[in-house]
């Protein structure tokens, strides 16, 4: 457990040196809607609920979907 | 610290109140999103209808609240686990009111199944401290015949490195409230026996902490680590699982017996990359559990622009997980009842796939449209039953159609 936290962290750490270089008016493709993380929050949402309903692991993109009884 | 339930009541109450009394309202500021769908399993299985509604609200701090409200009616079958038989079974229906009964040779399924949902969230963004630092913080309520969930949830973000690096962290809780029809089961004893207490619980903490980076002008990197604990009631107080003699035939039929803690812990990473005016979305997720379940998700999305504000993006999923420690297609009745057990068939080991696109549309008035179309497919490994069952499946898999409608104004 302890092992895997540190990969992880070392692994974000990594990620936040590989780049400082995009500069503000670099930014024109970053800033469409679709390059946005949950851009499209409600498909995500519904396709999340599905598949906690009909599968055993769920969340990873944020928390585990949840609350229902479902079948 | 366990929370009493009515202090857990307040709590989210308190959650929705305050962040609607936070907002100075002016619906000039809201933007909305609102869609239908429609979900439906082959053979008769699960058909869903529901509404979704989301608005979110930014003020000239940009601070930001958003509420959702959501509303599924559920109606169809789903597999009870009692194992198939050569022979008619007759039954006692989970809520113990009645017989049921299950044909020959056919997947014995509890046709029983009818709901409605309500959920309702609220959450509240603001900064803090300084412009790159916010807070997030909300509540959520769902409420079916049998299943109340309450919950909470915080994160804080930080951005750095000139706005390419964003830290976040977060932690929610629910508590969950199970009323089963005619009161819970008693793991493990038989059908037909006297029912436990009218109401159970189920407590679960996620934590979630991850990091965005932007690696050039055209990607974007996103990378969680997350762990959840759930503790108290973790059964499905409908499922049954069978104990079948060497003669194929069903000797008794028992309530199933989930462990009452289970500790996940999941990878996530995802990719944004541009390509010229089409946008390339792909996801990993690794997932390990000590209900002895794995499982590996990969999900590809490439939005293509078609120019006149309107754009297609195919999407294709695969999902494989292995199955529960405890996981039994049945039991054999000439073995010990071991300690947990169940025949569920999403605790199985299973192949998903899905393959699906969705159409977007710009509309009069700066309304963008979609319609989402998906087919869900689940291909369950072939467990295998006693010689006289042959030719029957206790999970043969199921395929679904997903169709929705949605619109942002």
């Amino acid at each position: 457990m302890i092992r895997l936290i540190t990969c992880i962290l070392m692994t974000l750490s990594l990620g936040a040196c590989s780049s400082a270089s995009v500069k503000p008016w670099e930014r024109g493709n970053l800033a469409k809607s679709s390059m946005t993380f949950g851009y499209d929050s409600m498909i995500d949402s519904t396709d999340d609920h599905i598949y906690f309903s009909k599968e055993a692991t769920s969340g990873g993109r944020s928390f585990g979907a949840g609350g229902c009884g479902c079948n | 610290m366990q929370l009493k339930n009515s202090n857990k009541i307040a709590l989210a109450a308190a959650g929705l109140l305050g962040a609607v009394n936070t907002a100075q309202v002016s619906a000039a500021d809201w933007d909305h999103e609102a869609s239908v769908l429609y979900y439906g399993e082959s053979d008769g299985r699960v058909q869903d209808g529901s509404i979704k509604y989301k608005g979110k609200r930014t003020n000239d701090d940009d601070n930001v609240l958003t509420l959702n409200l959501g509303i599924d009616t559920l109606t169809g079958s789903s597999p009870s686990g009692i194992a198939p038989s050569g022979d008619v079974q007759v039954v006692a229906t989970p809520s113990g009111g009645s017989t049921t009964t299950y044909q020959a040779n056919k997947l014995t399924l509890d046709d029983t199944f009818l709901d409605t949902r309500v959920d309702l969230g609220a959450s509240w963004d603001q900064s803090i401290l300084d412009e790159n630092t916010r807070l997030n913080v909300g509540a959520s309520l769902s409420k079916e015949y049998d299943y109340l969930h309450l919950g909470v949830s915080g994160g804080v973000s930080r951005e750095l490195n000139n706005n390419n690096t964003t830290l976040s962290l977060g932690l929610a809780y629910s508590a969950d409230t199970i009323e089963a029809v005619g009161n819970t089961p008693v793991p493990l004893a038989d059908i037909s026996a006297a029912k436990g207490s009218s109401d159970e619980s189920k407590d679960t903490l996620d934590f979630v902490v991850g990091v965005t980076q932007v690696l050039s002008k055209n990607s974007i990197l996103q990378l969680n680590y997350g762990l959840t604990q759930a503790d108290g009631y973790l059964n499905d107080p409908y499922k049954r699982i069978s104990r079948v003699d060497s003669s194929g035939k069903i000797v008794q039929n028992l309530n199933e017996s989930r462990p009452g803690d289970r500790l996940g812990h999941n990878i996530y990473g995802a990719l944004k990359h541009n390509f010229s005016d089409n946008v390339l979305s792909t996801s990993a997720r690794l997932h390990t559990d000590d209900f002895g379940i794995d499982s590996v998700t990969l999900d590809t999305k490439y939005n293509i622009n078609l120019g006149n504000r309107r754009s297609i993006e195919p999407h294709i999923r695969y999902y494989h997980q292995t199955a529960a420690d405890f996981y039994a297609p049945q039991l054999d009745a000439t073995a010990p009842i071991p300690e947990f057990a169940s025949a569920d068939y999403r605790l199985a080991e299973f192949d998903a796939y899905t393959l699906g696109a969705t159409y977007r549309f710009g509309g009069r008035k700066g309304r963008e449209w979609r319609v989402t179309g998906e087919l869900y497919s689940q291909n369950p490994k072939r467990e295998k039953l006693t010689a006289s069952q042959a030719g029957l499946d206790a999970n043969p898999g199921f395929d679904a159609l997903l169709l929705s409608i949605g619109v942002k104004f």
